[in-house]
């Protein structure tokens, strides 16, 4: 055993001053019932918010994402293995519909000199708890100038995983997994308004809560 | 004498920390020259270059990425440019290989930066100190009697000696409100800026000033000031002004129900679950640098407040719900402060009992302390109630050495003991998820296992959180057995407290990263703090330096694992002695302890001698 954790005085006082609390022993069975479902719903659901909203946003770490640009790009520089990837997606956060496309430039690590290649990309549309149902089955990108286009478009509003598969054909295949949100993130206001919604409903329904209480402690004290 | 010196300990170290700080962001370094000697190749020195005022003060080192402050840079000139680096790593790496490195074609992207971990030496070298002052400190404590609580423990010094200035600063109602306000403030513009500022972490403020400097600079905080977060916290404010519609004055009958907290939940196991499912949330779901996720959190803690301010008595959501007030109260055990009676003994014939039920000048004690026998700062959120309320004048704020209630702990709790190891792998998971190689290790375990992303990640937390607890557990078990004299759950619940040093300072070391280097940012982003193009303070433009240089901070971390460890070695010495009074019980009992504890400081230090990727590397 723990012991007891709440500090209580070790002598009771002969004389109170005045009572911090006034405390109520006696619920009814439905009122407890009542505050105990809403506490467990009210924490089911700030314990689910976050995870289901963590990633339909933009601008993720991993981006370099312009919202200012002209038209919102993606860029992504990473050295993978023995290479060097730029990436470049128009537009960054495309609508459910909207033809992306991706430029990828393929270069050694050592330099960072563009060299002809093998590029390919595989997209997955990935639910909130990771499972992964491939979308776009595995396309080879047309050589266009240095780098090697794909054209995509996503039908729904949603967040996929946009796997590139590169090498230069002889040694083994290195890849690269972005993360991509199809459509834009509800408006912060209804998050506001989820949130003082919720809790002005909350504070009313106490508040009502413990008038009747205080009612029915005062119609017992009366009779 | 001891008993002032180790009262003055934590502020000469803290001396020593800012002394280190200036002294590094002081010292020029000296430039190595590359490729304009006979052979061409041959390294020389010279004198650091003056800064080109033309380029601005900084620049950001070709290797790594970081932004560094040109003066107190590492310099090297290659073809008659002098390229700026974070270390002498950095520096021989562009060296050996300028092609790569010094190439404008290759330069390191600005939207990138991993920085290195200490380096070998270094870790070599803390981890033998770690062993040096082990098994010395394990030698002299078999030579010592046991005693009682020695007199360096017993020192404190009153902070408020004048009765006047507890009188009319402690009892001036406003104060606290003036402190909350501008907290509330603050709080009100990371919801602000996450909700409706631009979503790229680099231009809004709210991931900065809520992971990186609050979350970050909360450790410093606790070790010096303790649980005075709490006396300043905008989410109790705000919940205690709608449920009183009053900003400040005494308690009365407000909104709430003022329902007990349920009696089988008078623990502190649903804020240690909160914890760990922040910090799943937080790691596996990058919210750090994510604006929205970062305001949706902090109005869910906000919300979590103002329910238990309207359901439960007092503040009771603060005492056993609250995951930041468990957590800094946890490390609270070791900070310098505590609220405690100035005459233990005049509280004796006390029948009034202010300081638990208020008073007309104050309220009781919201977290149910009960002050006059109050050991332990864990659930005192300093809020100085009990100093305006009591008629005797018998209470007041103390300076005291680090540790001092960790040292003479009495009573462990379970909960607080699988809180102490859970912090430990937790702050060690932190730092885990940060090495490159990261996203690498999680793929190939899920691939391994056949699990999606989030599921392995969920696994590699749990098991993070049980095998600590469960190695403590066996070696609490192989203590028992060569003590003979108490049960392994009492050792492990007991010894558990010894962990919280090396935890607390390995916390430390790992934010120092996280606070010194890119905390300098906010500075620039407050000028612009929804990324709306604004310059406030016609800072928007500027590129502030880190505050100290990557060898500095590598010194200061070397040595947060050392002190963390030195501490953690003497509660677990404290604990031997007052659990175990025979001699070669004691020694033997201690020895596995002893295995934990450099086992726990050795993996701290490789920790940090992992290269990092930093979190705001975007910026």
């Amino acid at each position: 055993m723990d012991g007891p954790t709440l500090a209580r005085p070790r002598r009771r006082a002969s004389t109170v001053v005045e009572p911090q609390v006034v405390r109520h022993g006696h619920h009814s069975a439905g009122l407890k019932a009542i505050w105990r479902s809403l506490f467990c719903a009210f924490f089911a659901w700030v314990a689910l918010c976050p995870v289901a909203e963590a990633g339909h946003v933009l601008g993720l770490g991993k981006y370099n994402y312009d919202p200012n640009a002209l038209r919102p790009q993606l860029r992504i520089s990473e050295r993978v293995d023995s290479w060097q990837l730029d990436v470049s997606g128009y537009p960054g956060n495309p609508e459910p519909g909207e033809e992306i496309e991706f430029l990828v430039t393929l270069g050694h690590a050592r330099g960072g000199r563009p060299v002809s290649g093998r590029v390919e990309c595989t997209i997955h549309r990935v639910s909130v708890l990771g499972q992964r149902q491939r979308v776009v089955e595995s396309q080879l990108g047309e050589l266009d100038g240095n780098g090697y286009r794909f054209r995509v478009s996503l039908p729904d509003d949603a967040e996929y995983e946009v796997a590139f598969a590169f090498g230069d054909g002889a040694t083994r295949t290195s890849t690269l997994s972005i993360p991509l949100v199809v459509g834009k993130p509800g408006s912060p206001w209804t998050i506001l308004g989820g949130f003082g919604g919720g809790l002005a409903v909350f504070i009313v329904g106490v508040v009502l809560l413990g008038r009747v209480r205080n009612r029915r402690g005062l119609a017992a004290v009366t009779t | 004498m001891k008993g002032r010196l180790a009262t003055a300990f934590p502020w000469v170290f803290l001396l020593l920390v800012a002394g280190a700080i200036v002294w590094d962001q002081c010292t020029p370094r000296e430039a190595m020259v590359l490729g304009e000697g006979v052979d061409g190749t041959s390294p020389a020195t010279e004198k650091a270059a003056a800064v080109s005022d033309e380029s601005g003060p900084t620049d950001r080192d070709p290797v790594c990425g970081m932004v560094v402050r040109k003066s107190t840079s590492y310099q090297l000139r290659y073809r008659g440019l002098y390229y700026h680096f974070c270390s002498t790593d950095c520096r021989h790496a562009a060296a050996a290989d300028p092609e790569r490195w010094l190439a404008a074609r290759s330069r390191a992207p600005d939207n990138g930066h991993t920085m290195r971990g200490i380096p070998a030496w270094m870790f070599q070298f803390g981890v033998a100190v770690v062993m040096l002052v082990s098994f010395g400190l394990f030698e002299l404590s078999a030579r010592r009697r046991p005693t009682a609580e020695g007199p360096a423990l017993a020192h404190r010094l009153d902070l408020l000696p004048i009765r006047s200035l507890r009188y009319r600063l402690l009892r001036w109602a406003p104060l606290r409100f003036t402190f909350q306000l501008c907290l509330v403030a603050i709080f009100a513009l990371i919801i602000a800026a996450g909700l409706f500022g631009s979503q790229n972490p680099a231009f809004n403020i709210a991931p900065i000033l809520t992971w990186t400097l609050w979350w970050a600079g909360l450790i410093f905080f606790v070790l010096y000031f303790g649980k005075l977060w709490c006396y300043v916290c905008p989410w109790d404010a705000v919940a205690t002004w709608l449920e009183r519609l009053r900003p400040w004055g005494r308690r009365r009958q407000g909104f709430g129900l003022g329902l007990r907290w349920p009696t089988k939940l008078r623990n502190i196991w649903v804020a240690v679950a909160f914890f760990v499912v922040l910090t799943w949330i937080e790691l596996s779901q990058g919210v750090t640098s994510i604006p929205r996720v970062t305001a949706i959190l902090a109005l869910t803690m906000f919300s979590m407040t103002v329910v238990g301010a309207f359901l439960f008595e007092r503040k009771s959501f603060c005492r056993y719900g609250c995951l930041v007030g468990r957590v800094s109260g946890l490390y609270a055990l070791f900070s310098p402060f505590e609220v405690r009676t100035r005459v233990p003994v005049a509280c004796a014939g006390c029948v009034t009992q202010e300081c638990y039920r208020g008073s007309s000048t104050g309220d009781g004690c919201p977290t149910f302390e009960y002050p006059r026998s109050m050991e332990r700062n864990t659930y005192c959120t300093l809020c100085m109630e009990c100093i305006r309320t009591c008629s005797r004048d018998n209470l007041t704020v103390y300076l005291r050495p680090w540790g001092a209630d960790l040292a003479k702990q009495r009573r462990a709790r379970s909960d607080e003991a699988v809180l102490a190891i859970v912090l430990l792998s937790m702050t060690g998971f932190h730092g885990l998820t940060m090495i490159p190689s990261w996203p690498q290790w999680l793929q190939a375990f899920g691939a391994a296992l056949g699990l999606s992303r989030p599921v392995a990640f969920t696994v590699l937390t749990a098991a993070i959180i049980l095998g600590p607890i469960l190695l403590f557990w066996f070696v609490a078990t192989i203590s028992a057995a060569l003590a003979k004299h108490h049960s392994a759950r009492t050792l492990f619940l007991h010894y558990a407290y010894a962990l919280l040093p090396i935890a607390l300072f390995y916390h430390l070391a790992h934010n120092a990263e996280h606070f010194l280097m890119e905390g300098p940012k906010a500075l620039a982003i407050a000028s612009d703090p929804f990324g709306f193009g604004w310059n406030l303070f016609g800072t928007a433009r500027t590129v502030f330096p880190p505050l100290v240089t990557l060898e500095g901070l590598w010194f200061l971390q070397v040595l947060f694992v050392v002190v963390g460890h030195l501490y953690g070695l003497w509660i677990c010495e404290r604990t031997t002695r007052r659990l175990i009074p025979d001699r070669r019980r004691g020694f033997a009992a201690q020895l596995p302890m002893l295995a934990v504890m450099i086992l726990s400081s050795s993996a701290s230090l490789w920790l940090l001698s992992q290269p990092m990727q930093m979190r705001v590397s975007a910026m």
